[in-house]
This record gives structure tokens, sequence and C-alpha cells, in this order.
């Protein structure tokens, strides 16, 4: 085993929270909501619609259609990760999902469209901490699970 | 300072900072750039392309590195290896915060050996990413460089070497003198 090299840098970012001036942390917080509030809207209408483009594909259930559900859906994710954290879950599982089945040769449009149906469903609920929001996600959580996690052992898989 | 809270009266000063955000996506960085400005980042360079960011990095200094992890072919876990091994100093000692996007075991386990200050997994508040830079700043903790990991130490409270193990630091406990202590790994 070799040894380790430690080193401590100087860096001027080390001095930014002893630096004179500058803002509170309450008023950064509150420049930084403000100005992620501005993006909202159009983040909003780009997420819904990469979910129609979800729900057309979940409709039409053609391959070409199977090959960009992993992409659109982290598309989704990373919008609804800054603005809409139950979709975002809601996404994450669906990329899961997506990378399961790759790995599993078997494709399933139903658990596909139960993911997206999800995401409509909580558009109007944002907040994790909704049992609703947990209830639905617990939901995914076993559909995900019908499908093995990809390098999982066999036992793990059980 | 713990990673869970910030006090209420703690001032940060970005002004001066240099903040390289790297994203693929267009509408995220525009937001995530709008988020700096409003944590008072009037320096920000705004980058959608990894081999650019390289170039940037060995042209200017750059005080922090905001990077999502979402771009194709794990090229943001590539990008952290080079900056980490191969880009010139003090670019290769620049506080780094690594957002993911897809969250699996295998991708928590890379962007934890990829050498970043802080791993943010999305979804993400303005809160958590103001925590983890005062985190950074606070910390200070020093860089390791081994075969196998370049970046800033994760066993960041140095209480000695995991137990039964000999330390490879040279300020680390004696095996024999010290306590029994938790290895405390942090990303």
């Amino acid at each position: 085993m070799s040894a380790a090299q430690q080193i401590r840098p100087k860096l001027a970012f080390y001095d930014v929270l002893d630096k004179p001036g500058g803002a509170s942390v309450d008023d950064a917080l509150a420049r930084a909501d403000r100005a992620l509030e501005q993006h909202r809207g159009l983040a909003l209408a780009e997420m819904s619609r990469l979910i129609r483009a979800l729900e057309l594909g979940a409709q039409s259930r053609r391959d070409q259609d199977a090959a960009n559900v992993f992409q659109q859906s982290l598309d989704v994710l990373n919008l609804a990760g800054l603005y809409h954290p139950s979709i975002c879950r809601v996404a994450n599982s669906l990329c899961d999902l997506a990378e399961r089945m790759k790995a599993a040769g078997r494709w399933d449009w139903p658990s596909v469209g139960v993911h997206v149906s999800s995401m409509r469903l909580l558009t109007d609920r944002a907040d994790n901490s909704d049992p609703a929001v947990a209830s639905v996600l617990r939901g995914l959580a076993e559909v995900v699970a019908r499908f093995p996690e990809p390098g999982a052992s066999p036992a793990r898989q059980a | 300072m713990n990673s869970a809270s910030l006090p209420s009266h703690l001032r940060i000063n970005l002004e001066a900072s240099v903040v390289l955000l790297i994203d693929s996506n267009p509408m995220t960085l525009e937001v995530m750039s709008a988020v700096f400005y409003g944590f008072g980042a009037k320096n920000r360079i705004k980058c959608m392309d990894l081999l650019e960011a390289r170039h940037i990095l060995a042209a200017q200094r750059i005080d922090l590195i905001f990077i999502d992890a979402n771009f194709p072919n794990e090229g943001a876990f590539d990008f952290m290896r080079w900056l980490r091994r191969e880009a010139p100093e003090p670019a290769c000692f620049a506080p780094t915060i690594l957002l993911t996007g897809h969250t699996t075991r295998s991708i928590v386990r890379k962007a934890r050996d990829s050498g970043a200050h802080a791993v943010v997994a999305k979804p993400v508040t303005t809160g958590i990413l103001l925590n983890r830079l005062a985190w950074i700043a606070h910390e200070r903790r020093p860089f390791v460089n081994t075969e196998i990991y370049a970046g800033p130490d994760r066993r960041w409270k140095n209480e000695g070497a995991p137990i039964g193990e000999n330390g490879r630091r040279a300020n680390d406990p004696d095996e024999q003198a010290a306590e029994p202590q938790k290895d405390v790994v942090n990303v």
C-alpha cells in the first residue's frame, strides 16, 4: 500500500465566509430564490412538454420510443430537480425502471405508463412530505422492484 | 458548523469569486447561473462543453466549479479525474460541487470517488447549495493524492486510520495509542 500525499492548498474561496461585505445567508437565499422563480414558468412548461412526449411514447408503445424513455425521463428529472421535488422522484424511479428493463431484456410499457400517469397526478403536489406523494412513490418502488437491479447478485435480486 | 444548517447571522461574500458552471442543458445552466448570481457571485462562466471547461481552467483562475453530472458517457466523472490528476495548479485544487440527477448506487459511488468536495443529488434547493458552499469554505479539507484517489480528504475529520489498519498519512495517530474511532467518510 502506498503512502498518501497530503496537501493543504491556500485557496481564495476558503475566505468567502470571513471577507467583509457580501450578504447574510438569509439575504443570499432570498435573492437566489427570486432568481430561481424568474425561470419557473419556462422550466415547468418545458417539463410538461417532456412529460407529454413520455405519454405519447407510452401510448404508441413503439421500440424507438422505448429507446428514448430513459433520456426523456432524465430530462424531466433535471428540471423537476430544481422546481418540483415529487416529479423529480418519479422521474428518478422511471430512470431506474428503464435501466432495469433494458438490462433484463424485457420492456414493460404498463410499468412506464404508471410512472408517467404519476407525474401528471402529482403535478399539483410538489411537496415530497405530502403523504399522497409518499404513497405514490412506494407504489412505484414496488413496480421497479419487479425488475432486478443491473449488476445485482442473484441473492440480492431475490 | 455542521452540514445540515447555516446560522442566519453568517455572511458570505462571493463578489470576487470566479465560478465556473458546467452543464450540458442550456436551461438548467441558465437557472443555476441565476442562482449563483443570487448568492452574490458576479463573475460566472457558463460552459456546456467539458473540453472547453478544461481550456478555461488551464487559462484562468477559477475559485469554484459547479458541475452537473448529466453528461453523456460519464463525461463529468472523466472531467473530475482530469481535474484532480492532470489540471495545472491551482485549478486541480478548485472546490467542486457535483450535482447528480439520476441517482443509483453506482453513480453515488462514482461521484464519491470523483474528487468532488460535495455531491448534491436532485431534487435540490438553494438552501442546500448555499449550505454546501459555506461548508466547503469552513472545512478547508486537505487534499490527498494516492494511487486510487486524488481530491479532498474524504476522512475529513482525521480521527485516524480505519480500525485495524495502519494509517497511510504522516499525521495518522498510532493505532495502538488511538481510541477506537469511526472512520468518517464524506462526500
